[in-house]
């Protein structure tokens, strides 16, 4: 007797052995995360709550104008939050400060994926002197304790969202340019790629058809990783002082201002905390999910 | 062993070389004047410019470096722009505050993360595994001057058991310490579960248990042993890490240490100050890497047969 009777069966087979793409497979794992679909819930509540500021409170108005018959308010159902030793009130400023967390970490990302993993490329497809140069300069800015360059490059280059986007970006550039590399030699060995250079690729054909896609899944998770650690040292260096300058709501610069309150209104240093914490939280678990979803192997 | 050692240290020149050539010209770049600083008030132009040629700020920046490696290796880092101070001398007298707070942050990772890492692995997929992997995650999410300010509410300001600020006597260091040693206890945690889990398929720990030895010996002597070497790992570059994100607990616990003297440097334009604390951090941190590195040969006679070839 035939395994396939009818069209129903047929159709179960075809479903079943339908050649997936690879993200397909990863989207497949990725949903099955407990983990990971909290932390995508998480990131869609606070950056819809963040849009949201973003249209119901003015910058002149609401977040940066000083009330003092408003000021150190608790908690309360005017102010959730309560307010801040201007009167401003901190459950506005936090979703107002947002974008300025959101963006230096997507943009500082950006710009150490960039450099880091076209230099990684470079050097793991290329080898020999190439690949020593940019590995030896990578060190060099590897072995420089990160926030320390990054201090070093905010002092010179003045307080901005700007600079800070710049110095939290180079500070990643080494990571990425690690990985990259690590995960290009990996694939430069495999047959396809030996098949393709044997058909008459060229060089830039090969890199860009086979080597680039098949080495992007453990960059892609540090991607997502390095937007939850470039968060955490932005809001640490706007903490400093260092950062986004005043009066905008930075959430690390939040903190600074609270910090002199701590004594009697401690409410100050909870909230921005907080923000800080659960969107950086998110990240990571997305991140969790995501080097899960693309290589099984790698689960624990 | 020993021309490995060498050889890595040979190697470490031309990178903390490089790294003072670009410490040195990022903070270059700073904006300002410094004679405008230290001259007196009433102090005219000409003399401004006669203390700048003398101070050699006019020379190209070539000169200028040159002449700052060569006090460099001499141990002559210059002195502050604030208070006149030798570098080099304020910066050792800083230091051990700063190793003290390191090592403490990393007996408290220890003390928390691996028990916790190993217990985690033993009942994978247990509550007590997801405890502490909700833990690891929070560590790591948490920014810990965050962590440090919430120390501080809760433990000094609510029920009076630490201070919140300084270094006198041993009760000043618990809250930073724990500051510091919980983002490491996350890494470290998570690591030693994975370690632990690599480890627990071997053949040796099924042939100890068949052998009748106790649980507990399995544990902590068969497989933690051979599941040390990415903890190990973690834990040197951690210590690395923690020398310069100690500006974070140090400027939350007014801990006087180098994080504290880099954070006051910057913000008073002490440019001498700032670029000998950031290359001699640098230095540091780069030595104990490579001390991690040759710990290893201690553990794990593996690799000590591999670098003796």
């Amino acid at each position: 007797m035939p395994i396939i009777q009818n069209e129903t069966d047929k159709k179960a087979v075809i479903k079943r052995y339908k050649r997936r793409s690879m993200w397909a497979e990863v989207w497949r794992n990725f949903k099955k995360s407990k983990g990971a679909m909290t932390g995508i819930i998480i990131l869609i509540v606070v950056l819809s709550a963040c849009t949201i500021g973003e249209f119901i409170y003015d910058y002149h108005e609401d977040i940066v104008k000083q009330s003092f018959d408003q000021r150190l308010l608790r908690p309360s159902w005017k102010h959730p939050f309560g307010t801040d030793q201007y009167g401003r009130d901190i459950f506005a400023r936090i979703l107002y400060g947002g974008r300025y967390s959101f963006s230096v970490g997507v943009v500082a990302v950006i710009i150490s994926f960039s450099i880091g993993t076209t230099l990684g490329i470079v050097a793991g497809y290329y080898g020999g002197v190439i690949e020593n140069i940019i590995m030896r300069i990578t060190d060099v800015f590897a072995s420089i304790p990160s926030v320390l360059l990054a201090i070093a490059i905010t002092a010179a280059f003045g307080q901005s969202l700007l600079v800070l986007m710049f110095a939290v970006g180079v500070v990643g550039v080494p990571a990425f340019c690690r990985v990259a590399r690590a995960s290009v030699m990996t694939v430069v060995g495999q047959e396809y790629v030996e098949a393709a250079h044997a058909a008459g690729a060229k060089n830039w054909q090969v890199l860009i058809r086979h080597i680039v896609p098949n080495s992007m899944a453990p960059i892609i998770v540090q991607c997502t990783l390095r937007v939850a650690q470039a968060i955490i040292t932005a809001s640490g260096l706007s903490f400093l002082g260092l950062g986004v300058p005043t009066p905008s709501p930075e959430w690390g610069g939040m903190l600074s201002d609270g910090r002199a309150y701590i004594r009697d209104y401690s409410y100050m240093t909870m909230f921005p905390g907080l923000a800080i914490m659960i969107t950086v939280l998110a990240i990571n678990l997305i991140g969790d999910g995501l080097r899960d979803a693309m290589d099984p192997k790698l689960k624990r | 062993m020993i021309r490995y050692t060498i050889r890595r240290l040979l190697m470490l020149i031309p990178i903390l070389i490089a790294v003072s050539l670009v410490v040195y010209f990022i903070v270059d770049l700073a904006p300002g004047d410094v004679v405008d600083v230290i001259a007196p008030d009433d102090a005219s132009p000409e003399d401004k410019e006669l203390l700048r040629e003398m101070m050699g700020l006019n020379d190209p920046f070539i000169i200028r470096y040159a002449r700052y490696m060569q006090g460099l290796m001499r141990g002559d880092l210059g002195k502050s722009y604030v208070n006149n101070r030798d570098v080099f001398e304020v910066y050792f007298s800083r230091l051990p505050n700063t190793l003290l707070l390191a090592l403490a942050g990393a007996f408290v990772a220890v003390l928390i993360a691996v028990p916790l890492g190993v217990v985690s692995a033993m009942h994978r997929g247990s509550w007590k595994d997801a405890i502490s992997m909700i833990f690891g995650l929070l560590g790591l999410s948490m920014p810990n001057f965050w962590l440090g300010l919430l120390l501080i509410i809760f433990f000094s300001l609510k029920l009076g058991l630490f201070p919140s600020y300084g270094s006198e006597g041993w009760s000043s260091i618990v809250l930073p310490a724990i500051t510091v040693g919980t983002a490491q206890a996350a890494l470290v945690m998570r690591t030693t579960r994975s370690s632990m889990l690599e480890v627990v398929r071997q053949d040796y720990l099924r042939t100890a248990r068949a052998k009748g030895v106790p649980e507990r010996t399995v544990i902590y002597k068969h497989a933690l042993r051979n599941a040390l070497i990415p903890i190990v790992t973690v834990m040197g570059t951690q210590l690395g890490v923690s020398l310069g994100g100690a500006v974070f607990t140090e400027t939350v616990f007014a801990w006087p240490g180098v994080g504290r003297l880099v954070v006051d440097a910057i913000n008073s334009r002490d440019i001498p100050m700032v670029t000998g604390c950031l290359i001699l951090t640098t230095m540091l941190a780069s030595f104990l890497i490579l001390l991690v590195d040759i710990a290893y040969a201690f553990i794990d006679p593996r690799i000590k047969a591999r670098y003796t070839k």
